[in-house]
């Protein structure tokens, strides 16, 4: 029998996943289309710092990414396990 | 002296827009990044870590809480980086824009203003830019001379010298600068050069003559020639009216047609009157034409008397005007052209295939390579390296950053580099692969103004 508190937690755990969810595809699409792409249109050392500070950036980027992934699949699992009560 | 900069590809110069547009994106990102950090925080305080421990939640909540917390840090971050980024990208894009803006209108456009204008001035225009390099040579300071600042100007005046050329002519600026590199590309330095070659034969200093050729050697045989220093080492260094201006080396293989490697000297005589010598001033202004010039003409000349025909494959090496003329030659079609390997040649604005490994290279100090104008070859690759730093350039030398010892220096360094250089250079060098082998032969020519003949083989 699902207790009260299961389905209060439940309920935030759903809600959770479904807004980590609609973040990551923001935050994907922010990777996609705003992180510059190389810079063709420099020479020089300017242009290698330019590069690995974007590459370091993107890099960034994709931390934030896989924790969030990570932390939908945490949240799926503990729906699951939530769910598995009742 | 200074580290070899090496270029190429789509385009070779600071773009202030696309810098701009970059600048633009970054702040974006760090908009973003904050607010999906908000909302991520607004996110962990639905279920706090306390209030899952209440509920009994299973471990995989409190990790998520743990990722959740660590995505917000990492966005932070971002938030913070894009932002910096995008600040100093502008910056960086108003700063080009101010500079470039402020040389266009010292060397640019004010020339071609200054021309329009009229009056004495402006007469001192289209020859003073036409001839950037008498101009310069005629300037006291040979330090000046050898300054990147002046020589980017030159470059600058040498593009804008069409606009100066329309405005002595009485044309208005704002038709001048519809119809010039600025507009549609119908005039440019080339335009100038032409009419100043029309002027020139009007007085006796620029003919556009035959070429014969007076003298071939024996064949003798060589090693395959490697990388750049190799090939600059094999360009034929004729004095005033004496000797070899083109060397070409035959490469034959097993099963398969033979190939061709020619080696054009810089030129041979400054002086501006009437010689027998095709690597002269009115080669180097014809250059800047088209592809008629006594120079191009011979270089044409010695690979058919090698054997090339238009099936052959043919690589080019020049040094100085022997540079221009391989670029005309290479432009025209006439020969399959492989490969080509400039030395402080003008070869600025002469289209060279875009298919085919090409090296320029030019020293930011050498007045004569910039008196070709901007390089617009982007596909080639560009090897640019200041010879002489600040204020120590020798004084003995006319232009000592264009000595054939400094480029001899540069392609030593070339050789040693790594990356897409030194592929480049082995890409030239895949031609000699193989070759069974390999014979060099030495051709003189002269412009046909008189009685002369072949003299044969030396």
């Amino acid at each position: 029998m699902t207790l009260p508190t299961d389905a209060t937690l439940l309920a935030a755990l759903e809600t959770q996943y479904r807004r980590l969810t609609e973040l990551l595809q923001r935050l994907e699409y922010a990777r996609a289309t705003l992180v510059p792409p190389p810079a063709n249109f420099w020479i020089g050392a300017a242009r290698l710092a330019y590069d690995s500070g974007i590459d370091a950036m993107a890099g960034t980027v994709d931390g934030a990414v896989l924790a969030m992934r990570s932390a939908i699949q945490f949240t799926a699992s503990a729906v699951a396990e939530v769910s598995a009560h009742g | 002296m200074g580290d070899l900069v090496v270029s190429g590809g789509a385009t070779t110069a600071v773009a202030p827009e696309e810098l701009e547009r970059a600048g633009v994106l970054l702040r974006r990102l760090s908009a973003e990044a904050s607010s999906i950090a908000m909302e991520l925080a607004s996110i962990d305080r639905i279920a706090t870590r306390a209030t899952l421990r209440e509920m009994g939640a299973p471990t995989s909540a409190l990790e998520a809480e743990n990722d959740i917390a660590q995505a917000t840090i990492v966005l932070g971050e971002v938030t913070v980086i894009a932002d910096l980024h995008g600040q100093a990208l502008q910056f960086a894009a108003d700063g080009y824009t101010t500079v470039e803006q402020f040389v266009r209108v010292m060397f640019g456009s004010g020339m071609g203003d200054l021309a329009s204008a009229g009056g004495a001035l402006s007469r001192l225009g289209p020859l003073g830019l036409i001839l950037a390099g008498g101009a310069a040579a005629a300037a006291s300071n040979p330090q000046l001379r050898g300054h990147p600042f002046f020589v980017n100007a030159v470059r600058e005046s040498v593009m804008s010298s069409d606009d100066a050329l329309l405005g002595y002519l009485g044309v208005p600026r704002v038709v001048s600068r519809a119809l010039g590199d600025e507009g549609l590309g119908l005039t440019g330095a080339s335009t100038t050069a032409a009419v100043l070659a029309g002027l020139g034969g009007a007085v006796g200093l620029v003919r556009n003559t035959p070429v014969r050729l007076t003298a071939e050697s024996v064949p003798t045989e060589v090693r395959p020639v490697e990388g750049a220093e190799g090939r600059l080492d094999r360009v034929p260094t004729p004095t005033d009216g004496d000797g070899a201006q083109i060397t070409i080396e035959r490469y034959e293989y097993e099963g398969k047609p033979d190939a061709f490697i020619a080696y054009v000297a810089g030129t041979a005589t400054f002086d501006p009157f009437v010689t027998d010598e095709p690597l002269d001033m009115e080669s180097n202004v014809l250059n800047m034409v088209d592809g008629s010039s006594a120079s191009a003409e011979a270089l044409r000349q010695a690979l058919t008397a090698a054997g090339a025909d238009a099936s052959s494959q043919v690589q080019l090496v020049g040094y100085s005007q022997g540079g221009a003329a391989d670029a005309r030659v290479a432009e025209s079609g006439e020969f399959d052209v492989q490969g080509i390997l400039t030395f402080g040649s003008p070869t600025g604005q002469i289209e060279l295939p875009t298919d085919i490994p090409a090296i320029l290279v030019e020293h930011d100090d050498d007045l004569v390579a910039a008196l070709g104008g901007r390089q617009d070859n982007e596909s080639a690759l560009l090897v640019n390296r200041r010879v002489y730093d600040d204020w120590q350039v020798p004084t003995d030398e006319p232009v000592p950053a264009h000595l054939r010892s400094n480029y001899a220096e540069t392609a030593r360094m070339m050789d040693a580099s790594t990356g897409e250089l030194r592929s480049t250079i082995d890409a030239l060098d895949s031609l000699t692969q193989g070759a069974t082998r390999v014979t060099s032969t030495n051709y003189e020519f002269e412009r046909v103004t008189g009685s002369a003949s072949v003299s044969g083989r030396s």
